[in-house]
């Protein structure tokens, strides 16, 4: 790092992070939260969640007990490479997804037909959540929570096509 | 196949310890542990508003509805991420929403500024923080919002920019962008390319 980069990082690491509000604030998100219970479409749309996430459960389950081997398809050994991604409207993630998805679906073809059976059953919860949260979004597109309701589905189907990708690596050769 | 995972910005993550007690309670619904979560986060969650809005009412604005909307969506907080980390990101996704709803405009006036500098502690010593608080605040608002998530805060490139709807090759331009900028402000020598 070249000694203006340093100076210049020096002087933005000075910059407080906490910055006390010049006004107490408490009283009116109070006075907000105790007017605006929980609705209950978060509610519901949050239980939906919370079983989609027992669905990712019993996934990961389920492939702990149903893979197939020995795993040597060549076809199926694209490297996994480590990325992050915050929003799906962002280019990276729409080709990291792409290529997650391929190499999920020749992957499932390895386990065995329970296995798979119980994967797609679970991958289909994950997705009908995802779906409600985006309907949800429809009226309300700019709310907050929604939108992080939205980003753990699609941490929870990554995490699906992730396990199904690991537990069939071929370099494992389970028998 | 490509791994894709969340990453807890560094700095966030050593924020504050969290207390998951307190948080299961807030999502129960007991009013005084959120009050509890609020008094241990306000401060981070305004210091990130007001450097995205730049304005002192409406990061107090933006402060308030992040904790509102956090308070709705506790239920459904995961505990994938830390809590922290997913309140700034409500607190960021607050803020994109009141700009696309057109609460905040394009450019922010002098006294505004010196209203949001003035909210910002520190000396006032030459080349100290208020200097480069008031030179971040003066930047485009695309450079200024990059460099506030990634060069502040601690977001990769690829978490600001799905935050703010771009490319990440767009995020790094801005940077790059917002510290050539902040430089010259600050009458540092130029960065090489």
């Amino acid at each position: 790092m070249s000694q203006p980069q340093a100076r210049l990082d020096e002087l933005l690491h000075t910059l407080p992070r906490f910055v006390e509000p010049h006004s107490e604030l408490w009283p009116h998100i109070a006075a907000r939260v105790q007017r605006q219970p929980r609705t209950a479409r978060i509610m519901n749309l949050a239980a939906g969640l919370a079983v989609a996430s027992l669905a990712l459960l019993m996934a990961r389950s389920a492939l702990r007990e149903g893979v197939q081997a020995p795993v040597t398809s060549t076809a199926t050994s694209t490297p996994m490479t480590a990325a992050s991604f915050s929003l799906p409207d962002a280019a990276r993630y729409q080709s990291a997804r792409a290529a997650m998805e391929t190499t999920f679906y020749a992957r499932l073809k390895l386990l065995r037909p329970d296995t798979r059976a119980t994967i797609e059953a679970n991958l289909q919860i994950i997705r009908k959540a995802n779906e409600d949260i985006r309907h949800a979004l429809g009226s309300d597109p700019a709310s907050p929570v929604l939108l992080q309701l939205l980003n753990e589905t699609y941490q929870q189907e990554f995490d699906l096509y992730r396990n199904v990708a690991r537990n069939t690596e071929p370099t494992q050769g389970r028998s | 196949m490509t791994v894709l995972s969340f990453q807890a910005p560094a700095r966030f993550v050593a924020a504050a310890p969290e207390d998951l007690a307190v948080i299961s309670r807030a999502a129960a619904g007991d009013l005084a542990a959120f009050e509890n979560l609020y008094r241990t986060h306000a401060g981070w969650v305004y210091g990130l508003c007001l450097r995205l809005t730049g304005q002192r009412e409406l990061a107090e604005d933006c402060t308030q509805e992040s904790f509102v909307a956090a308070w709705r969506g506790l239920p459904a907080f995961e505990r994938r991420s830390r809590f922290s980390t997913w309140l700034h990101r409500i607190a960021v996704n607050t803020v994109l929403g009141r700009r696309r709803s057109g609460a905040q405009p394009d450019l922010v006036s002098a006294e505004r500024h010196a209203e949001a500098l003035a909210a910002i502690p520190g000396d006032s010593d030459a080349a100290g923080p208020l200097d480069v608080e008031q030179a971040v605040m003066c930047l485009p608002r695309g450079a200024r919002d990059v460099l506030v998530l990634v060069g502040i805060y601690g977001y990769t490139h690829e978490e600001a920019a799905g935050l703010l709807g771009i490319a990440p090759g767009t995020s790094k331009a801005q940077l790059h962008r917002a510290r050539a900028l902040l430089s010259a402000k600050l009458g540092l020598p130029p960065e090489s390319p």
